[in-house]
């Protein structure tokens, strides 16, 4: 990306809405190593929706506890921090950026309806690698394509002529960023990952969820979202912005080390958990 | 070569491919006949589908193969979101899994359709 293009993005997203202070008091907290549930309970409990989005989610199938959780503590308990902080990050970032026009409202709808089937997929493939930060690759797949939402959002025009690109050539919606606008949603996601203070290994996974050899220290978590992506496409869970499925990353498969017989189980699992977690998150 | 979803074998056709577990590990050869026995081991093991010998047309079960596309999962709008990627083997195993999941996703809807 040019510096001319860096500077106009970036002057365009100054209105970028930040996260809410709850959130941030609690991803403080999670970084104290001398917090306790109950320190984590008392934030939490101050805001009625964050407790219940909480517990509707650990007592829904996706966790599958046997017994019903009735109290943040319990959930915490249960859950952990880092789940926690991650769960309302999540959601937190689902309500800041309100749709009013019908047409960006769909088209929202749609690419929220990917990074779900995304989050699932990283999720499951993690799983599968018995990689060890579940919940930090669901939330690295949720928030993959945030650029795409502030591109739909604060660049509408930009975003028209991409997409109008993207329907008469059937290109893929990257290469008609990079060609009409200098820069991808990876790099204007990036921008406000950084804006956010969000944790470096999120900031380097949305930064390279398409170049994922790239990806430095996080490139086992970049790769397990890129392969996320493409399963996503494949099984036609939401859209991108186009709806073609992009090339795997050689040196990411290879990094992964996933045979090719593990393709059926994790897109089984992915179309399971699918529509579940929607019902909750929406 | 017909790759079918498990529902739809039946007993006594015979394996064109070996069945394997998401661990890969072997649970039936092929050019074997497939046994009742089979059918609940693969099931117990999550097989989605199977590529069985001969034509399945006509029977009435759900084809997934490259070459036999039954259900129109295959078809030109499916293959069309592959476009130039399908050189690389990983690409089209991809493509294989993501058509035998998505007939399976299509019949189970049809049939929740059909029962309400």
């Amino acid at each position: 990306m040019g510096e001319a293009d860096l500077r106009r993005i970036i002057a365009r997203v100054e209105d970028l809405p930040t996260l809410p202070r709850t959130v941030l008091r609690i991803t403080e907290l999670v970084n104290d190593p001398r917090a306790s549930a109950k320190d984590l309970s008392i934030i939490i409990t101050d805001d009625q929706v964050l407790t219940a989005r909480l517990l509707k989610l650990v007592n829904s199938s996706f966790y599958g506890f046997p017994q019903r959780v009735s109290t943040v503590t319990g959930a915490i308990v249960l859950l952990g921090f880092d789940a926690i902080r991650n769960l309302l990050l999540t959601t937190s970032v689902l309500d800041l950026f309100p749709a009013r026009i019908a047409h960006v409202r769909r088209d929202q709808e749609q690419l929220w309806d990917h990074s779900l089937g995304c989050a699932i997929g990283a999720k499951a493939i993690g799983n599968f690698l018995r990689h060890d930060k579940l919940e930090e690759l669901f939330v690295a797949g949720l928030l993959h394509d945030i650029g795409k939402i502030v591109e739909m959002m604060f660049l509408p025009d930009e975003f028209a002529r991409i997409t109008e690109r993207v329907r008469a050539e059937g290109v893929l919606i990257s290469s008609a960023e990079q060609e009409l606008q200098g820069c991808t949603h990876a790099d204007i996601g990036r921008l406000l990952a950084e804006r956010w203070n969000l944790p470096a290994k999120l900031v380097g996974v949305i930064a390279r969820h398409h170049t994922p050899a790239a990806a430095g220290v996080f490139a086992i978590e970049s790769s397990i979202v890129h392969l996320a992506d493409i399963f996503t496409r494949a099984l036609d869970l939401g859209s991108g912005g186009d709806d073609k499925v992009p090339p795997l990353d050689k040196a990411a498969w290879e990094l992964l080390k996933l045979k090719p017989g593990a393709i059926d189980a994790i897109m089984a699992s992915m179309l399971t958990e699918f529509d579940d977690i929607r019902s909750f998150l929406s | 070569m017909p790759t079918l979803i498990l529902d739809d074998v039946k007993p006594g056709m015979t394996l064109a491919q070996p069945v394997y577990t998401h661990q890969d590990r072997l649970l039936l050869e092929a050019g074997r006949r497939i046994s009742e026995k089979h059918l609940r081991i693969f099931k117990s093991w999550g097989v989605a589908a199977v590529a069985v010998k001969g034509s399945a047309a006509g029977d009435g079960s759900t084809s997934m193969g490259a070459d036999v596309p039954a259900t129109g999962i295959l078809d030109d709008a499916f293959r069309a979101r592959f476009a130039g990627v399908l050189d690389d083997p990983v690409m089209v195993a991809i493509m294989e899994a993501a058509a035998r999941h998505l007939a399976g996703r299509g019949r189970k809807r049809k049939v929740r359709h059909g029962r309400s």
